[in-house]
């Protein structure tokens, strides 16, 4: 946690630069795999970096506070783009096409999954965090956490089918969660 | 034989090791954090002015300041900032209710019947009552009588997950069903400003201009709103409102807001909405049928 000042409000955000500074890379390379796209996680990154920004002089722990977040305005993005993409398939009658013969990748795989799958998947196999750590971010129980993860990790696998395992090395599965 | 969680990660890192670093934010950041706050004062300002005005006897209640709880709402475990039955407004919006959750299915003129009538309960005086509107391409939305602005507001429900993957957030039977099942449904405001999330649920009210669905710092572009969104397992509600016309401010202050969020009339046209929006037919944009269960229930 950053040392905080508790002086007037401008004096009060001097040491934002410095934590927006330091983790606005990480910050993006959660964002990119939670949006799959580049530009889409750069504007959430400015969005969670100015949300933080307005409530610093209220904020503990920024690391935890970014994490949170930027969740929240992933998933308020995504319901929006959802529900005019759906609008737009009213119109024209079709989504978006893929030729089905080229081989996904990870993040391309990760962005099939339920927005909220997807976060528990990043958080857990790429933040590394534990059951309970994520369920406490997320607001859930860890039931749920364990459930959406291992349904997760298993479209994962049906996403990539086998261009997953020739890309990386692979082991029997002895250590999943069960859900 | 079957890729494992390290292998994940081993293979996440080998493409995020070819994303090129982004460019700095921080600035712009910074820039559009101090025109957020400089709109907020200014907001207030002008919502002191409003609070001056009223004690000088203009007529408007800027708060329904309204007695105490009577004994029957008290008992609803529910209820924060219960209300006396005596308001017509209310006894109408319970009527509403009533009918719609006494209906074998939901219809949607009775859920919009629900939602104008606890509308008019909820809605501070000032507002003058809602009428409903339909813009194309848009759905039903409440806009009020009077204020200044006048507010247009929208209510949607759903769930995260279900046959409708490819559109998290505003499908899925399985999600509804869960949260029917699992979820410790509750009302919780921790935060009607930044949106600190609570232990169960993240309830949000924030504000902001909008323009095609993105935020925007450019008041002359978008229509000012303010949001409230609840996330549980598997569960989403989304109170929206925007200002009428370009260049007005929503004149609905936060803990009006939560105030209105904490009655048990709104509680009661959520478990409302929950029904309608899990029973409503099939549609490409919306949840399919599910086999509804209200968590109080």
């Amino acid at each position: 946690m950053l040392g905080r000042t508790g002086h007037g409000a401008d004096d009060a955000r001097d040491d934002f630069t410095v934590f927006a500074g330091a983790a606005q890379q990480r910050l993006f390379r959660q964002a990119y795999l939670l949006c799959g796209d580049r530009a889409a996680a750069e504007d959430l990154v400015q969005t969670t970096l100015t949300a933080m920004y307005v409530a610093w002089p209220r904020i503990e722990d920024p690391a935890p506070y970014a994490r949170r977040t930027m969740l929240r305005e992933h998933w308020r993005t995504a319901r929006r783009r959802d529900r005019e993409q759906a609008l737009h398939r009213l119109g024209d009658g079709a989504g978006p096409d893929r030729d089905p013969a080229r081989t996904l990748t990870v993040v391309e795989a990760l962005g099939t999954l339920p927005a909220r799958m997807r976060a528990v998947v990043v958080l857990r196999y790429w933040e590394d965090l534990s059951v309970e750590q994520t369920a406490a971010l997320l607001g859930t129980s860890t039931g749920n956490v364990k459930s959406s993860a291992s349904r997760g990790l298993a479209k994962l696998r049906d996403a990539l089918g086998d261009s997953f395992a020739e890309r990386v090395s692979v082991v029997p599965t002895s250590q999943e969660e069960a859900p | 034989m079957s890729p494992t969680t390290e292998d994940l990660r081993t293979a996440i890192a080998d493409e995020l090791a070819t994303l090129e670093p982004m460019t700095d934010v921080v600035g712009r950041a910074r820039v559009a954090g101090r025109r957020r706050l400089r709109r907020r004062r200014t907001f207030r300002a002008g919502a002191s002015a409003a609070a001056v005005a009223v004690v000088a006897g203009l007529g408007y209640a800027a708060v329904d300041n309204d007695p105490p709880a009577a004994p029957d709402v008290a008992t609803d475990a529910t209820a924060r900032s219960p209300r006396p039955p005596a308001d017509p407004r209310r006894t109408t919006a319970e009527e509403a209710v009533a009918r719609a959750m006494a209906s074998p299915r939901i219809t949607e003129q009775a859920w919009l019947d629900a939602f104008a009538a606890t509308w008019e309960a909820l809605l501070p005086r000032r507002f003058g009552g809602v009428t409903l509107t339909r813009e194309p391409g848009s759905a039903p939305l409440l806009r009020t009588v009077s204020g200044a602005p006048r507010l247009d507001s929208w209510l949607t429900i759903g769930g995260y997950e279900g046959p409708r993957a490819d559109q998290p957030g505003t499908s899925g039977c399985a999600g509804l069903r869960q949260v029917a099942a699992e979820a410790d449904f509750r009302w919780d405001v921790t935060d009607c400003v930044d949106g600190t999330i609570a232990g169960e649920l993240d309830y949000l009210a924030d504000r902001e201009f909008t323009v095609g669905g993105n935020q925007s710092d450019n008041p002359g572009r978008g229509r000012h709103g303010a949001g409230v969104l609840v996330v549980g397992d598997n569960f989403f509600l989304e109170w929206g409102v925007q200002a009428v016309g370009p260049d007005a401010e929503v004149g609905l202050t936060a803990d009006e807001m939560a105030t209105m969020l904490e009655d048990p009339l709104f509680l009661h046209l959520a478990e409302v909405g929950t029904r309608y929006f899990a029973e409503r037919p099939d549609e490409p944009s919306i949840v399919r049928q599910v086999d509804p269960t209200w968590p109080l229930s």
